[in-house]
């Protein structure tokens, strides 16, 4: 655990220790991946520091230096050049199976404990529905 | 709560100046819910106010006759659907009927499918619904309904009202692949939530409502509509986890911790869930074809 003044932790970061009120209310619990915008309203209402697990930063798939590049199963797919594909249009998107989309979104998502039991626990699901 | 949500609302508030008017809260609903108030008030009073509009009372009865509500004998008036079903049931098929056909034939911008939209929101509905059951707030059901089936009125008012920046918003969810709200924040510095939270607050809906829909990506800063606020992040979460209908973009939003604790579920109950939401889903198909 490392704790960061809330200037430089980055989206993706993932909360070691929620950050509470003064009251004692959890604003944003502990194993949360941060984004721009749970920094942008943390620093308004004037936290100055957060806790963060180690390690955890630069591996998170949401962090911004990864954010702009397709996973490379969808790019290919598509059939775009792997560094920096651009999102596919709506009728691409369309053309990708169903679960295909559903494994992007969930590769482009936080990873973590509770989203790999999401994806797990919805994937029967959408694999049997026409798509 | 805190100076966050107000600070958030001025800039709503400031942006919405750049506008002439918000749309309004349909004129029957107004009147419904005076009406409703009264403690007096019977059931044809209500049933009275609701028939002056023929299309929502059309729809409330497809409603209450749909697998939806799945009762066993026909209803044919809405005075019967409220002795049978109750004054806040009723008033909440209401809500939705009119609102689906208010709000119904919109977004239309740019890369916004109507249809995609609007199955992303029925299905959150639905998924509210049935969380509404699962965690014993069956009371709330339809208020929870009502709040996922309209959390992202906001991206109507801002196609609606600011139909060239949601353009650009759109155009920006493409290019980077990101969530709508987050395009929405960096173009205009507030996001989808917390416009429907004022539209919401400014028609004096349930606070349950408002709050819901205003912090369904934060509902951590509810405060004490954080039950309300979870029940919609979660079904929101749900609806494209199963990957019904498109909210704007193709991301799935990180499941928010203390919303999670808040509803107190367990990770092993989550195919259980999803199942059940997926058939609530199936039975909620009745609004789509409201639309039609």
């Amino acid at each position: 655990m490392q704790e960061l003044p809330i200037d430089q932790a980055q989206p993706g970061m993932v909360l070691a220790a929620p950050v509470q009120d003064a009251k004692g209310n959890v604003l944003v619990g502990a194993g949360t991946a941060l984004t721009a915008m749970h920094l942008q309203r943390l620093k308004e209402r004037g936290f100055k520091t957060v806790k963060i697990q180690a390690g955890k930063a630069a591996a998170e798939p949401t962090a911004p230096a990864t954010r702009n590049a397709a996973p490379p199963g969808a790019a290919a797919r598509l059939g775009n050049a792997p560094a920096a594909a651009p999102a596919p249009t709506a009728a691409a998107a369309a053309a990708v199976p169903l679960i295909d989309r559903f494994e992007d979104m969930f590769a482009r998502g936080t990873r973590d404990e509770l989203m790999d039991a999401l994806r797990d626990a919805a994937r029967p699901v959408v694999a049997t529905r026409k798509g | 709560m805190g100076d966050t949500i107000s600070e958030r609302r001025a800039k709503v508030l400031e942006l919405v100046k750049a506008i002439r008017t918000l749309p309004t809260l349909p004129a029957m609903l107004a009147r419904m819910n005076t009406v409703i108030q009264n403690p007096d008030a019977t059931a044809k009073d209500v049933a009275d106010v609701i028939s002056t509009d023929p299309a929502v009372t059309a729809g409330i009865l497809r409603i209450v006759n749909s697998p939806f509500y799945g009762l066993p004998n026909r209803i044919a008036t809405v005075t019967h659907a409220i002795m049978i079903l109750g004054f806040n049931t009723v008033k909440a098929i209401a809500t939705s009927s009119s609102l689906v056909n208010t709000f119904g034939d919109r977004p239309k911008t740019g890369g916004f499918v109507r249809e995609q939209f609007w199955m992303h929101s029925i299905a959150c509905g639905a998924a509210c619904r049935t969380l509404a059951r699962q965690i014993g707030d069956i009371p709330m059901q339809e208020d929870y309904f009502i709040a996922g089936l309209l959390h992202d009125v906001g991206k109507i008012v801002l196609d609606q009202c600011f139909s060239k920046e949601f353009l650009k918003v759109q155009e920006d969810v493409q290019k980077r692949r990101v969530a709508i709200r987050e395009a929405e924040e960096a173009l205009l510095g507030v996001n989808h939530a917390d416009i429907g939270g004022v539209l919401f607050d400014s028609w004096k809906l349930a606070p349950g409502i408002v709050q819901a829909v205003a912090c369904h990506h934060m509902p951590g800063l509810a405060g004490e509509q954080i039950r309300a606020a979870s029940v919609v992040h979660m079904g929101d979460i749900l609806a494209r986890a199963l990957m019904v209908g498109s909210g704007g973009d193709d991301t799935i939003p990180t499941i928010d911790k203390a919303a999670w604790d808040n509803l107190g579920l367990q990770k092993e109950q989550l195919p259980r869930l999803l199942a059940d939401v997926d058939a609530e889903i199936q039975r909620a198909s009745v609004f789509m074809e409201l639309m039609k």
